[in-house]
């Protein structure tokens, strides 16, 4: 047991899945069927001697039942024996050992789950690491005794269909030794042996195919047949889903993804349509009466205006769910359009687009003046351009990225400090990445002989525009 | 000015020293832990007296503040670093140099992952910090609040791509003997909770309580209010953006700053479907996919991460080339005159004036003129991005193109050549002064 408690949770969890396909009936492992056959005799024997399951109920009240697992046991344990058909379970020929049951002591629901998962790997050869525990748990029947976990709930539940409908006349056994003395020491307890019984007795009526004749022995049969049960799912050893889980606790053959060849066998054998159970006949729905049909004429023309208002209304304001809507959405709009007009002030604290700078005597040619560059955003500028000596506004942006150069002077040249552009003084690029010269604004002599810059009004070099003569004054 | 290097060296003297004195524990700890662990008591002794040096003479002589004797990187040293890195050539002295320490590095993996030279290199880079450090010119970059985090970048990209490398190579020797890799063996799962979310929380803790401290030993860099008309120079981005200003220096900023950066983080959100090659999931290596790993070292080292450094240490005032010893003179010269592909074929080659739109001319015979000015560069981006890449197919991507099919290998080549477009913008402009291949700036169309 100790080995047990090494489990992994994958482990675990794998033992679960492989519980859940209990009712695999292509139980293509011939392995796994006879080691089940061979672990399983002991144990028939057993039970041979002490009368089949009636002993079950007895070893129960000598195991302490202290655990919720253990509770799940019993249940597990009885529940075959609850109901009346002959459901093809593991546990209703596990619990049939009193004497291993009752030393089990109830370690933690790891130790539970990994012996379910021993159990139901018990089968498979494939991974070497699991099976050796399992082999082990497998010897000592104390372990089958313990079908705690809810995978193995699953598993019975899921055993029962494919055992009707897959013709397995071993499993459809009837068992009509122990039925009495099952049913009557059956606690009405627990939930699984209620949900068991109901499902069994649903079952039972559609067994056509049950065969008496392996009565004589019954036992070791039903054993097998369960190990099969549990051993068969385990040799599969790829990871599944959860929708293949699901699929395995419903009693689904296949396991995994569906191939398109599959499927029409799967949709045939999808859930086992009781022959024998009786069809529901419904009465007739009661015809309407006339007047019912008469008052929705009647008031259809009168009231399908106010009905109208009505429904608006209730739209926006019937619960208070609409009614916050409908606030919330009118504070949206409100906000959105006051967040216009805020786009829009009322007065605006930027320097005029129009401004003078001075005569144009006080410019010396050749003078980049650099004192209006922090109100203005200009270097006003005399030089040559193309032979002409003139007087320009040029803008104090760099053309690659808009950061502000400087006017170096003694190299005479304007440089922009983020990423090394550089223009002559007539404001053409010459290094760097800029990809275009400085721009202009609109310049003119006013009526008072002053120079008056227009920043309104842009120039680009590359347009062609400072041809234009509003871009520059000749001196 | 010796008075004022006097008060310099006296101000940094207390950092060096613990400096140094760190630097030995940290070699002693080595020395330590190879004799304990390993028991390779030769190569512990060898750290140990790395240790005394460290301890013995580099912290005592810097503490002392004696510019005689405080330790300090040869002048010699300095100067050929001033000249190879400080001239009109120093981009392409540091960005070729880099390159060739990359392949060296590469080509002689096998060497350099070795416990002993990487924590040799590793002493020797932070040797040469501390000698740098007293150099002033160098301290300013060095040590200033901003740039900090890039010199520990430095450190932690060396250490990361080491790590990595190391375990390549050793998944590398496995493969070929046949042996599971690293990652592969013994590895035992372990559980989200408690194992990854303790782990994630004792980081979340021990990070914040750096951060506060980073927080309260260096100031944050603030500065004077902003002023549109006033832009610091140099005038740099945050450290992780400095590649990204790089390039901006070589393209458009159209180009370099909406473009590329939108074609890299495409271009990353593409690799899982352009990859092909299922090996190396989950291991480090390199022989099973070199040609991913080469690609993905070549973009992330050579142009983000040199380009980083190089935005800190290189570029000064004006955004000009300085070397790290060389002092920032807001007025150096340096020859450029850059030429856009189109003058060099008209004025340069065909000694004629550029075509030029008559004035007002109506746009379609604008658009006529600009195409024939520029149809050398139309016609060379064209043939890179369109004729490239199926010679590519036939030549040297072969094999790719026929594992790839001809959609992904389009996608992937034509990123590819984005990526090349970038060093081969650099080195155009570094050595013939290329603007632009294609300039239309009447259209704000640059390439």
């Amino acid at each position: 047991m100790a080995e047990d408690k090494k489990l992994s949770v994958a482990d675990m969890l794998a033992a679960a899945r492989n519980m859940d396909g209990g009712g695999d009936p292509n139980s293509d492992a011939p392995k796994a069927d006879e080691s089940t056959a061979q672990s399983a005799s002991p144990s028939a024997t057993d039970a041979g001697s002490t009368a089949g399951t009636s002993q079950a109920p007895a070893a129960m009240k000598d195991a302490k039942p202290g655990s919720i697992a253990e509770m799940l046991a019993k249940a597990g344990g009885q529940s075959p024996s609850a109901s009346k058909a002959s459901t093809p379970t593991a546990e209703s020929s596990e619990a049939a050992s009193p004497a291993e049951v009752s030393n089990a002591k109830p370690g933690s629901i790891a130790e539970m789950l990994a012996k379910a998962g021993g159990k139901s790997s018990s089968g498979s050869s494939t991974p070497p690491s699991t099976a050796e525990p399992a082999k082990a748990t497998m010897s000592s029947p104390v372990s089958d005794a313990k079908p705690g976990s809810i995978a193995e709930m699953l598993a019975k539940a899921g055993g029962q269909n494919p055992g009707s409908s897959g013709g397995s006349a071993k499993a459809a056994q009837p068992e009509t030794g122990t039925e009495s003395s099952a049913g009557s020491n059956a606690k009405p307890g627990s939930i699984a042996a209620m949900m068991a019984a109901a499902r069994g007795e649903s079952q039972s009526s559609s067994k056509t195919q049950a065969q008496p004749a392996a009565k004589s022995k019954p036992t070791p049969e039903k054993k097998s047949a369960a190990k099969k049960k549990a051993a068969a799912p385990a040799a599969p050893t790829e990871r599944m889903d959860t929708a293949s889980v699901l699929a395995g606790a419903r009693g689904d053959a296949k396991r995994g993804p569906v191939s398109k060849s599959e499927a029409p066998e799967l949709m045939q054998r999808k859930r086992p349509v009781s022959s024998g159970s009786p069809k529901v006949e419904l009465p007739e729905m009661p015809k309407r009466p006339a007047y019912v049909k008469a008052a929705a004429k009647a008031g259809k023309d009168k009231k399908v205006e106010e009905r109208r208002q009505f429904v608006f209304l209730s739209a926006l304001f019937g619960s208070s769910f609409a009614t916050g809507m409908t606030a919330l959405t009118t504070t949206a709009v409100v906000w959105t359009l006051a967040l216009a007009r805020y786009l829009f002030p009322n007065v605006l604290t930027e320097p005029p687009s129009q401004f003078k700078v001075g005569f144009p005597d006080d410019f010396a040619p050749g003078q980049v003046e650099t004192k209006f560059k922090a109100q203005f955003g200009i270097w006003l500028v005399s030089a040559d351009y193309q032979g002409e000596p003139c007087i320009f506004a040029l803008s104090t942006v760099c053309t690659h990225l808009g950061c502000t150069p400087n006017w170096l002077d003694s190299e005479q040249k304007f440089k922009c400090p983020c990423h090394g552009s550089g223009f002559y003084k007539d404001g053409i690029n010459f290094e760097g990445p800029a990809p275009r010269p400085l721009e202009r604004y609109a310049i003119r002599v006013a009526s008072d002989g002053q120079l008056e810059v227009d920043k309104s009004r842009k120039f680009q070099e590359e347009m062609g525009q400072w041809q234009d003569p509003a871009s520059f004054v000749a001196v | 000015m010796h008075g004022n290097s006097q008060v310099f060296l006296e101000g940094i003297s207390g950092f060096l020293g613990w400096y140094y004195v760190s630097l030995a524990a940290m070699n002693l700890i080595a020395a330590y832990w190879l004799w304990r662990a390993r028991h390779l008591v030769g190569q512990a002794i060898f750290w140990l007296v790395v240790a005394l040096f460290y301890m013995g003479y580099l912290a005592p002589m810097a503490t002392s503040a004696d510019p005689e004797w405080m330790p300090q990187m040869p002048a010699l040293i300095r100067n050929l670093v001033n000249v190879s890195l400080g001239g009109s050539t120093g981009a392409v002295t540091y960005s070729v140099g880099s390159m060739v320490l990359l392949i060296v590095l590469y080509l002689g993996r096998r060497f350099f992952v070795r416990g002993q030279v990487a924590w040799g290199m590793l002493n020797l880079s932070l040797l040469a910090l501390g000698l740098s450090m007293t150099d002033y010119n160098f301290y300013t970059i060095a040590a200033k609040p901003d740039n900090v985090p890039i010199v520990g970048l430095i450190f932690l990209i060396a250490f990361f791509t080491w790590l990595a490398t190391s375990r390549a190579v050793e998944n590398d020797d496995r493969i070929a003997r046949g042996e599971p890799t690293l990652e592969h063996e013994g590895s035992e799962k372990v559980l989200v909770w408690p194992d990854l979310v303790y782990t994630e929380l004792i980081c979340m803790v021990a990070l914040t309580a750096f951060l506060l401290l980073w927080g309260i030993g260096l100031e944050a860099p603030l500065e004077e209010p902003a002023s549109s008309v006033k832009t610091p120079n140099p005038s740099k981005a945050p450290w992780y953006f400095l590649g990204l200003q790089e390039m901006l220096v070589y393209f458009d900023p159209w180009m370099a700053g909406v473009v590329m950066p939108s074609m890299i983080v495409v271009g990353l959100m593409a690799i899982p479907y352009l990859d092909f090659n299922p090996k190396g999931m989950g291991y480090y290596t390199i022989a099973e996919r070199k040609f991913s790993y080469l690609t993905y070292q070549f973009g992330f080292l050579l142009l983000w991460i040199v380009l980083i450094v190089l935005g800190t240490f290189l570029r000064g005032p004006n955004w000009n080339i300085y070397s790290p010893y060389e002092l920032w003179d807001v007025h150096k010269v340096e020859a450029l005159n850059n030429v856009d592909l189109s003058q060099y074929f008209w004025i340069s080659g065909m000694n004629m004036a550029m075509p030029r739109a008559p004035n007002g001319s109506s746009v379609p015979i604008q658009l006529f003129y600009i195409a024939q000015r520029e149809w050398l560069g139309i016609v060379l981006v064209l043939a890179y991005f369109v004729v490239l890449p199926p010679f590519l197919a036939i030549t040297v991507f072969r094999k790719y193109y026929a594992k790839m099919g001809f959609v992904r290998f389009m996608v992937m080549s034509n990123l590819l050549l984005f990526m090349l477009l970038l060093p081969i913008k650099m080195v155009l402009r570094w050595t013939v002064n290329l603007k632009y291949i294609v300039s239309i700036p009447e259209y704000f169309l640059n390439l």
